[in-house]
């Protein structure tokens, strides 16, 4: 056996890595094509405020960040829709205004600022066995959710006037989308961090695009490339002593330089 | 059997405090083929969306196949093809065989396989299937969009100027599979065109509207207002129009 997965932690954070890996560009992909990836980097910041909270309050980080999650990403896909804001300025206020709630938080705290760093750029050593007992169920959720609702994220992503149309509730499969959005970045955030989750979500299927398959196949090459980049970045990671989160987007953009340049024409 | 396909009584609807339809009144028979014709912001695609559910009426009654809109749920019956369709997802990373497949209702009584092979033969698309919208020409694009809207067998297809940007072969056979559709498949057909020269010859009725009026037949359509207003009056179209006094 390589001497990475002799320890614990690494086990963990192999296995809950790649269950975050398999399911993160699914949802991403989804998010691209509706012209919506700045919605995972958005969750993020929001589930860094559930994940500060619950430091501060001594709570589990990933049900309160999937909680806070929902409620902001909810609000602010009725906020997109009453078009009383643009839809990428809700974004934008919701990513700063949990930004400096982040601050806040952190200040007032005591000393749990370390803590924090992890979730911020992920590491691997707080991935904890009870950590697994969320996201392997989480993931494992949305990937059923994606394969028995493919045609209906499918039919509302590709145009939501066409699916209404269909008898779709386009509404419901909208909210339901923002919800795996949000489960992924929660479950996420351990492995690869609140600041860089989002990488994973859009960077795998962003690569996955440049070679022109269908969306089916398109959505399992993008999980193939982020499970290759989880699984090389934490090898990175490990051997040369870095942020796991930091090694893990650097392979990714590995991946999307060499996919631009495969698929030059 | 009650042959009404749509059934609009009365129908108001305003846009930021503007009228666009005060008291509309108009039914389509199973098997017609209806034009629908008016000048730039007469409200004709308003008037289609309205009847397809995407826009709440003000007050009035749309009725499909009997039922009212709002709480009509048998989507299959209805096939739809919108505005500018070869336009419409051409950056959208799917397959044809993906967006028509997309369609299909559970349903249906074809398998998907059957209802994929019907509507592939029926627009000679099969050549297609694996192909990105993003490598399709309109003409292509528009034939894939009739495809999925004919996936489940709707007994009506709704078309929103079906025709612009696609030249003028793809127009001819557009033309041709409609009246086909009308004729031998029994399909009811309303479509929304400026294309006069087709819908002269298509057509088995045409309904003109204009600053909100939609009018009921007459020998003495040469004369009548809206016609002059549209510039319809001296067109082919005129012994066709159906003039409903609103």
């Amino acid at each position: 056996m390589l001497e990475i997965f002799q320890y614990e932690f690494m086990q963990r954070a192999f296995l809950a890595g790649t269950f975050v890996a398999v399911v993160a560009p699914l949802v991403g992909l989804f998010l691209i094509v509706r012209r919506y990836s700045g919605l995972a980097d958005t969750i993020s910041h929001i589930s860094l405020v559930g994940v500060a909270t619950s430091l501060f309050f001594g709570l589990a980080p990933i049900p309160i960040s999937v909680i806070l999650s929902t409620i902001c990403a909810y609000i602010i896909d009725k906020l997109r829709d009453s078009k009383k804001v643009f839809g990428e300025s809700a974004l934008a206020i919701f990513t700063y205004g949990s930004l400096g709630l982040v601050s806040i938080i952190i200040s007032t705290g005591r000393g749990f600022s370390t803590n924090l760093g992890s979730f911020l750029f992920g590491s691997v050593l707080t991935i904890t066995v009870e950590n697994l007992c969320y996201i392997i169920p989480l993931c494992i959720s949305v990937l059923c959710a994606v394969i028995i609702w493919y045609q209906k994220f499918f039919v509302v992503s590709f145009d939501p006037e066409l699916a209404k149309i269909s008898g779709v509730r386009v509404g419901v499969w909208n909210f339901l989308l923002i919800l795996m959005a949000c489960l992924v970045v929660s479950s996420g955030i351990l492995v690869v961090g609140g600041l860089l989750i989002g990488a994973l979500m859009i960077i795998p299927a962003v690569t996955s695009l440049q070679f022109r398959l269908s969306f089916r196949n398109t959505l399992f090459l993008s999980s193939f490339f982020a499970v290759c980049s989880l699984w090389l970045g934490l090898f990175v990671s490990y051997y040369f002593n870095l942020p796991s989160g930091g090694s893990v987007v650097m392979i990714n953009m590995m991946f999307f330089g060499l996919s631009l340049a495969v698929n030059r024409d | 059997m009650n042959d009404t396909i749509i059934k609009v009584s009365h129908l108001k609807y305003a846009y930021n405090g503007n009228a666009v339809f005060d008291d509309l009144s108009f039914e389509i028979q199973k098997g017609d083929y209806v034009g629908l014709i008016g000048s730039n912001g007469s409200g004709k695609t308003t008037l289609l969306r309205l009847i397809l559910g995407l826009i709440t009426k003000q007050k009035g009654s749309i009725q499909i196949f009997g039922k009212e809109i709002e709480g009509f749920q048998e989507h299959t019956k209805i096939g739809y093809i919108p505005q500018k369709v070869g336009s419409i997802g051409v950056d959208f990373p799917a397959t044809v065989r993906e967006v028509v497949a997309s369609n299909y209702s559970k349903n249906n009584t074809e398998t998907l396989l059957q209802a994929l092979d019907r509507v592939f033969e029926l627009f000679e698309i099969g050549d297609l299937s694996s192909s990105l919208l993003a490598d399709l020409s309109g003409g292509q694009l528009q034939r894939v969009y009739i495809a999925r809207s004919l996936i489940n067998n709707p007994e009506i297809l709704i078309f929103d100027e079906p025709t612009v940007g696609v030249d003028k072969e793809n127009q001819i056979n557009f033309y041709q599979f409609l009246k086909k559709a009308n004729t031998e498949f029994g399909i009811t057909i309303l479509f929304v065109t400026h294309d006069l020269e087709s819908i002269s010859e298509q057509a088995t009725k045409v309904f003109c509207i204009n600053q909100g009026v939609f009018e009921e037949i007459g020998s003495d359509l040469h004369s009548h207002s809206n016609l002059h207003t549209t510039g319809y009056a001296n067109s082919p179209l005129a012994d066709k129009i159906y003039h409903v006094h609103s």
